[in-house]
């Protein structure tokens, strides 16, 4: 066996030196210069974590091999990522690689997000996608070409930054406030249990109650970027969920108590959302979209009866208060409606717009779509 | 996001927590100890995984936003070579022991951290499988 694990070890660190001459230099497009650096480093600390495990090999026994099968399998996972979700933008480096990249870093300083911008690839074929190795940011093919989704690109980078928080002390009440929504999220649900079971409820509850608690591990994340995406973006990211619902989701009241559940119900997304565009003052839109979603929701059934212990409306509203003081605090860029009120060249305010646009005149948006979208491509290959 | 940027995200945090874990179980598992802050620090990655692994195994909720502590005390549960009922006893005995200071480890110790390192190991696996590994 430690010749076998010997020789993967080799075979990863050639994979690694293969990658890296897959990273096309010059590069095309300078905003690729952050992602060329990382995916390098990574491949790099590979390349060392490789070589003190394959002399750590020699110094073991046969049978004390576990613990460097372990990283050495991680090892491996790890290059695969930097292959699959860091080199293709750096390979292809195409005219919409190159657009995408540019409107993310002129998005980066709009919002003062104080850290290196994230990189953007197309092809993405499951929506938008963020990947925190290696810090891209996935979106579908074609989705240069429209405007009434690119809001989630802020939810993408509230991933990145949610990664990242460590990276800069400036992010620092931020952090502290996404801890604070988890500390609420224990309490809220240690509480309950402690009263469920003192009512002496059936351990079907009990259970169910467990179960909304553990899949709160991924739904904060979500609830968190989703605010982050209103917070940053203004009220064309609900607009934004509300279209995606009605086309993609499977069933609003989407509760799953067996497996873990990725997302947290659309419902549930909404109506966070909903307090957060209260908080920033937008209560006219509040309003509009409570009425459309309220049309939209007709067409999915009844939430099952666990649903009531999943998403209670006290901790939705605490974890957006909490998150907008967390991004108050981290000096970022908030897109209160004085900051959207008048234009001047950020891209939030076009997608803004694009939304009004849209519930004004939905036939002929795309017109209006198309003639932004090439000011928008002309402005960011020639900026002023 | 969708749900292979939540996986990445996971696998991310599951891979780093290995990581430091299996670092601590190498610093250990070694004669010569370093001092007693260093010490402290990687019992502190140690248990980072064990207390919440512990909570699950005394049905309490666990704490931690890291990663699936569900999940380990199930690969746990079905990958135990050694009755049940005993491992879990030894987990919950080897975490009270290392969160009261006494650091000096047994065979029987290093092989608990073991396999909570496999566990670790197959969550991580499991997510890789999720976002772009073999299906």
């Amino acid at each position: 066996m430690k010749d076998y694990l010997e020789a993967i070890v080799v075979e990863q660190i050639n994979r690694s030196l293969a990658l890296k001459n897959f990273i096309r230099y010059p590069l095309q497009y300078s905003e690729l210069a952050g992602l060329a650096e990382r995916c390098t480093r990574i491949l790099d600390d590979q390349i060392r974590n490789l070589k003190e495990l394959e002399s750590m090999i020699e110094t073991r026994e046969e049978n004390d091999l576990r613990d460097i099968f372990r990283d050495v399998r991680v090892c491996g996972m790890e290059i695969a990522l930097v292959e699959y979700y860091g080199i293709p933008p750096l390979y292809y480096q195409t005219p919409e690689i190159g657009f995408l990249n540019r409107l993310t870093f002129k998005i980066h300083g709009e919002i003062k997000l104080p850290l290196p911008h994230p990189a953007i690839c197309g092809g993405s074929g499951e929506h938008y996608f963020s990947h925190p190795f290696t810090n891209v940011i996935f979106v579908p093919l074609g989705e240069s070409e429209f405007l009434l989704h690119m809001p989630d690109l802020y939810h993408e980078i509230g991933h990145y930054l949610l990664e990242n928080r460590d990276a800069d002390l400036r992010l620092e009440t931020m952090t502290k406030a996404f801890d604070s929504c988890f500390m609420a999220i224990a309490r809220y649900y240690t509480e309950l249990m402690k009263t469920k079971k003192r009512e002496g409820a059936p351990q079907g509850i009990q259970f169910a109650i467990s179960r909304c608690y553990s899949q709160w591990k991924n739904w904060i994340v979500e609830f968190f970027c989703d605010l982050f995406a209103l917070y940053t973006v203004g009220p064309a990211y609900a607009w934004s969920h509300i279209h995606l619902t009605l086309k993609r989701s499977k069933d609003i009241y989407e509760l799953d108590m067996l497996q873990n559940q990725t997302h947290p119900a659309d419902e549930a997304r909404m109506r966070i959302l909903e307090y957060g565009l209260k908080n920033l003052g937008y209560e006219a839109e509040s309003g509009k979209m409570h009425s459309k979603w309220a049309e939209i929701s007709k067409f999915w059934s009844n939430p099952p009866s666990e649903y009531q212990y999943a998403y209670p409306d006290s901790l939705l509203a605490d974890i957006a208060r909490l998150s907008l003081e967390g991004l108050q605090g981290s000096s970022l860029s908030v897109a209160y409606p004085k900051v959207l009120s008048t234009n001047t060249g950020e891209i939030r305010f076009m997608l803004n717009t694009a939304w009004e646009v849209f519930w004004k005149s939905p036939k002929e948006f795309r017109t209006w779509e198309v003639d932004q979208l090439s000011s928008l491509r002309r402005s960011l290959t020639n900026p002023i | 996001m969708s749900d292979l940027g939540s996986f990445s995200f996971r696998f991310h945090e599951t891979t780093n927590s290995l990581r430091d874990f299996d670092s601590a179980l190498r610093y250990l598992r070694q004669r010569s100890i370093q001092g007693p802050d260093r010490t402290r620090e990687e019992v502190a990655h140690l248990l980072r995984v064990l207390k919440p692994v512990t909570e699950v195994l005394n049905g309490t909720l666990s704490g931690t936003a890291i990663f699936d502590e569900q999940f380990l005390v199930s690969t746990l549960r079905q990958r135990s070579t050694r009755e049940w009922q005993l491992r879990r006893t030894e987990i919950i005995e080897l975490t009270q022991k290392l969160m009261s200071g006494k650091y000096a480890l047994s065979a029987n110790d290093l092989s608990i951290l073991n396999d909570v390192a496999d566990a670790m190991g197959t969550e991580c696996a499991s997510l890789f499988r999720r976002i772009g590994g073999r299906s």
